[in-house]
């Protein structure tokens, strides 16, 4: 296909296409769109890739990313520190603070066990978590991987292989997993109904 | 259900065909390679979306053309008639409409008309290796269950990823903490796997005994069916889901060292077979031709049973090459069966010949040859 550009554009088409979602047709869109914007601002997306990668690096208390030593939310006074929620990735950190609600710490895990992919406790950021639970602060933990098998694995292995044997007095919780708030029973997915009839509670 | 009128393009040998199916039993009857079998396809694949013959849906594209398409308009009693339309296509994915509503989900159509096929694929149900029979059962009760459906994908995750560990562990790559984490994969593999268990237990239970009654009538009361199934490990037959679960636990810590030492998991669902003795003796390995079909005959008369209790009316049938190797005697007592289910049949058949005159009589039959089908007599 590459025949078909003159090499530099080829080039750019072909680094769209490594990334995540974006197909021949998508990165050709792209490549098209860089030529046609102006030239500052293709320059400033250029400057910018650039940039996250020289600038951004992992936060080194939670993991999550960050341009400074700890992030904004691990120096954040008013956070409460004896509540933290695990989660797989930066990117669920991001999805849980864009909902204003949660007022304690976080745990990046930068990953989830699984085998098939190499993935095993060693490979994530569990050493980590062991130091920081140590340190008495924490009085519970809000598991928030996703209900993948993989998900669950994880945070069962990290409930009882972890946490427990390591401070049995920490309060452990997994988050619900179910129907989605507002969300019509009648076009709920058949596995999302199941998991929201399991995590049922009692209405007082 | 009924099929009143159905509408074949471009479908396998077919160019074009319109057929106004009768209300009871309808015959299609023809040489070898007319095109009876894919007539009784288009019925199972407008219900279902799929064929079990063909491995891929080009398949079903009339050679030489790139789209077909098949439309039944079929009544209901218990729920609003069904225009069901199906288009396959070489380039694009397949459609579906619905009473003219377009859907390219296929899960969503699926249920809105329900068939019930026996075809020579199904004798394996009965004579072929385990994993045959474990298919079958995964089929049927996922129709029924959307819980099923949910934990054999989620058994299915967890076997592949426990086997995967186990094998690293056999090879010494699992890492320094690799090891620690069997038991949470454990935990899974019992909960999941009791649930399917669980599903098995009961639908077999139930299937049968509906299977038992059919053979013992199709054979003359000659034959005793008994249907048992035959879990990796024995389970009580009346524990619930969290008995399974323990159970499974205990076993799994027994075969702790030898499933290191092989790198696999020896035991759960991926291990279940279901034994089916006729007077005493394993018909897979004893069975005669006749007994065998008549098994698996028995079983989708069983599977008709349960459809038509579930969704209160009868489902399709749909009968290929049904009668071969059967005696006159069981042919007869087949179709007394046909005529008390209750649903509309299509069966297949070389010839006649050998049917009753009065089934003959009341029944719609039509002669397939080189996918032309027309009415008898014409
Ligand atoms: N995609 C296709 N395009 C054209 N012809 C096809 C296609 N698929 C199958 N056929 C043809 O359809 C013909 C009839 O097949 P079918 O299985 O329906 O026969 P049948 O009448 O059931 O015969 P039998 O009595 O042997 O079971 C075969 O000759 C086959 O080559
Ligand atoms: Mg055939
Ligand atoms: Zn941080």
């Amino acid at each position: 296909m590459s025949t078909h550009y003159a090499k530099p554009l080829a080039r750019l088409v072909g680094e769209f296409e490594k990334l995540p979602g974006i197909g021949p047709k998508s990165a050709q869109r792209l490549a098209f769109h860089v030529l046609r914007i102006p030239e500052d601002e293709a320059h400033a997306l250029a400057a910018a890739i650039v940039d996250v990668r020289t600038t951004i690096k992992y936060c080194r208390v939670c993991g999550n990313f960050t341009d400074q030593d700890t992030c904004f939310i691990c120096t954040d006074p008013r956070r409460d520190q004896s509540l933290m929620c695990i989660v797989a990735e930066a990117r669920d950190l991001i999805a849980m603070e864009k909902t204003n609600e949660f007022r304690g710490v976080y745990h990046v895990l930068q990953g989830v066990i699984s085998p098939m992919e190499g993935v095993g406790p060693d490979r994530l950021r569990i050493a980590e978590l062991q130091d920081r639970l140590s340190g008495g602060i924490v009085r519970e933990v809000i598991l928030a991987t996703n209900p993948t098998v993989e998900g669950d694995t994880t945070a069962m292995y990290l409930a009882r292989n972890i946490i427990k044997p390591l401070d049995p007095s920490i309060k452990i919780t997994r988050i619900a997993h179910g129907m989605p708030a507002g969300g019509d029973l009648d076009y709920a997915d058949q596995a999302t109904l199941i998991s929201a009839l399991e995590w049922r509670r009692e209405l007082t | 259900m009924q099929v009143v009128s159905l509408d074949l393009t471009n479908f396998r040998n077919y160019q074009t065909l319109h057929l106004d199916p009768g209300p009871g039993l309808n015959v299609f009857v023809g040489e070898n390679a007319q095109g009876k079998s894919n007539l009784l396809e288009s019925l199972y694949i407008l219900a279902t979306t799929k064929s079990t013959r063909a491995s891929r849906d080009a398949e079903l594209i009339r050679q030489g053309t790139g789209l077909c398409r098949l439309q039944a308009q079929v009544n209901r009693t218990t729920d609003l008639d069904v225009k069901m339309e199906l288009a396959i296509s070489l380039v694009e994915k397949k459609q579906a409409r619905v009473n003219g509503v377009k859907h390219t989900r296929m899960s969503e159509v699926i249920g809105k008309v329900n068939a019930v096929l026996f075809d020579l694929g199904d004798l394996e149900i009965v004579r072929g290796e385990p994993s045959n029979r474990r298919r079958f059962l995964d089929l049927e009760i996922s129709q029924t269950s959307p819980r099923y459906v949910h934990a054999l994908a989620a058994y299915r995750k967890t076997l592949e990823q426990r086997n995967h560990l186990l094998r690293d562990i056999r090879d010494r790559r699992a890492g320094p903490h690799g090891g620690e984490t069997v038991g949470v994969w454990d935990v899974q593999l019992a909960t999941h796997g009791a649930a399917l268990m669980d599903g098995r237990r009961a639908f077999i239970d139930r299937l049968g005994q509906l299977a038992s009654e059919t053979h013992k009538a199709i054979s003359d009361c000659r034959d005793e069916l008994v249907i048992t199934y035959q879990p990796s490990f024995a389970i009580d037959a009346i524990g619930d889901v969290e008995e399974i679960k323990r159970e499974f636990l205990t076993r799994i810590d027994q075969v702790h060292h030898e499933e290191r030492a092989r790198g696999t998991t020896l035991i759960g669902p991926q291990r279940d077979d279901v034994q089916m003795l006729v007077n005493g003796a394993d018909s897979r390995l004893f069975g005669s031709q006749g007994q065998q079909r008549t098994i698996a005959v028995a079983l989708k008369f069983a599977e008709r049973q349960l459809i038509e209790e579930l969704i209160g009316e009868p489902p399709l049938l749909l009968l290929d090459d049904v009668l071969s190797d059967l005696d006159d005697l069981r042919r007869g007592h087949l179709f007394e069966f046909i005529g008390k289910a209750g649903s509309q049949t299509f069966l297949s058949c070389v010839s006649v010949r050998s049917f009753p005159p009065d089934i003959l009589e009341r029944a719609s039959v039509w002669r397939v040859s080189k996918g032309l089908v027309t009415r008898q007599p014409e």
